[in-house]
């Protein structure tokens, strides 16, 4: 009998700096607090519901791949992940365990679902789940829940398109429902809201529709699945495109949540948001229940 | 700055190639957004190179190469001419134009001492003062 379920989903900026700051003991600096004490609820959350396994859905900052061999989906089926050195040094931090077992059976369910994704034996990972992981994972608590990375092309056009990384989510969540022992599994989304990181217009945001997004990913993330990129980097600067990957972990949850968490901070360049979903149940826990 | 607003002050650069023709569902690349250059096709390819040379940087080999001889480092990684003078220069605006992503910018921009904002200022072709005016909080570096 299925035992696999999804019991919700974060959603959260990666940007090094606040790995950074959070690591270097900036948390409770007047320029840090209000983003870093948005994770305290998703640490408290974590403790409470004590998941199996975390599914991150983030994006490599050119450090495990480079555009000789890019890959538009990838997945880890790797024992432990390493701390990949960015280009100034590897962060201070322990080896970041995966979870073979269950990594390979969705390998093999997701291509079986017709998405082709990519599988790594070897995945360094970069600020793109390690700032994440530090702010939920505090130094004392390293890390107590296995981690599978998957990985999203968002810098080198054709990107996957929204409705296809919403639909990898849904994809998900079938095979971790088909899943024969106990497995809580959260889901999380990362990336930056609004923000750019080249040209002239570096540094362009938009609070407003930072606001709009959030309101949509919650209560109707359909109407973003729909969006073309073009939208979102008219919208949110060519970089937000990245929240795509906030729609894989929204994919993998029920048609409504119940938010228990929202917090939002724009100190620089990058509008960042931290959100905790909790699942309210699909049609496998119906059918256990009946 | 507005997305769609020309720029009268976008500097010519007479070795820019466009992405075209590129027909694509998600992306407009006839209307491209402004201050803005996708890696991908045509300016993809044609920055590859000095792309592949920000990513040596990973290596602390290299970026202690670097700092004794950076000419010798460039070199060895058969730089062209332009390629050489937009490092010398840290040009990061024209890197980006070139073909260069920012992460992999960033790589390089860090052996110089020039961290994110800096390159990114550059980018705007500001000083770092005037870009930092336009930030909500100045100590979240």
């Amino acid at each position: 009998m299925p035992q696999g379920r999804v019991i919700g989903g974060l959603g959260s900026p990666h940007a090094p700096s606040i790995g950074v700051a959070y690591n270097t003991g900036k948390g409770e600096t007047p320029a840090w607090k209000p983003l870093i004490d948005g994770y305290k609820p998703m640490q408290a959350w974590l403790e409470a519901r004590k998941p199996d396994l975390m599914i991150i859905v983030a994006n490599d900052h050119a450090n495990s791949f480079f555009f000789d061999r890019y890959p538009t989906f990838a997945l880890s089926v790797a024992a432990e992940h390493e701390i990949a050195d960015e280009g100034w040094g590897k962060w201070p931090l322990p080896k970041v365990p995966g979870h073979s077992e269950f990594a390979w059976q969705l390998a093999h369910s997701l291509v079986g679902q017709e998405f082709d994704i990519a599988v790594c034996q070897e995945l360094p990972l970069d600020h793109g789940c390690l700032t994440p992981l530090s702010c939920f994972f505090p130094p004392e608590k390293r890390w107590w829940v296995p981690v599978i990375p998957i990985i999203v092309n968002v810098l080198q056009p054709p990107l996957p398109t929204a409705k296809r990384c919403f639909d990898l989510g849904r994809a998900m969540r079938r095979v971790v429902e088909a899943w024969p022992k106990k497995l809580d599994v959260v889901m999380v989304g990362t990336g930056g809201l609004s923000h750019q990181l080249s040209g002239e217009r570096y540094g362009f945001n938009d609070t407003s529709w930072d606001a709009k997004f959030l309101d949509l990913i919650e209560t109707d993330p359909g109407q973003l699945a729909r969006m073309k990129h073009q939208e979102f980097m008219e919208k949110g600067g060519a970089d937000s495109v990245e929240e795509i990957m906030w729609l894989v972990m929204r994919g993998a949850l029920s048609e409504k949540v119940r938010r228990v968490h929202r917090n939002y901070y724009l100190p620089m360049v990058t509008g960042f948001a931290q959100v905790i979903f909790e699942d309210l149940g699909g049609e496998a826990e119906a059918r256990r229940a009946a | 700055m507005d997305a769609r607003k020309p720029d009268a002050a976008r500097p010519k650069w007479e070795s820019e190639v466009e992405i075209l023709p590129i027909k694509s569902g998600q992306i407009d690349f006839e209307h491209p957004l402004h201050g803005t250059y996708l890696t991908t096709g045509s300016r993809a390819q044609r920055g590859y190179r000095l792309s592949k040379f920000c990513m040596a940087f990973m290596s602390p080999a290299t970026r202690a190469a670097f700092k004794a001889d950076p000419e010798r480092v460039m070199s060895e990684h058969g730089l062209s001419d332009y390629e050489k003078t937009l490092i010398r220069e840290q040009n990061f605006n024209a890197m980006v134009r070139y073909g260069v992503n920012a992460f992999m910018i960033f790589k390089l921009a860090n052996a110089f001492g020039v961290n994110q904002n800096q390159t990114g200022a550059k980018m705007r072709l500001q000083s770092f003062e005037e870009f930092m005016k336009t930030r909500n909080v100045k100590d979240a570096l």
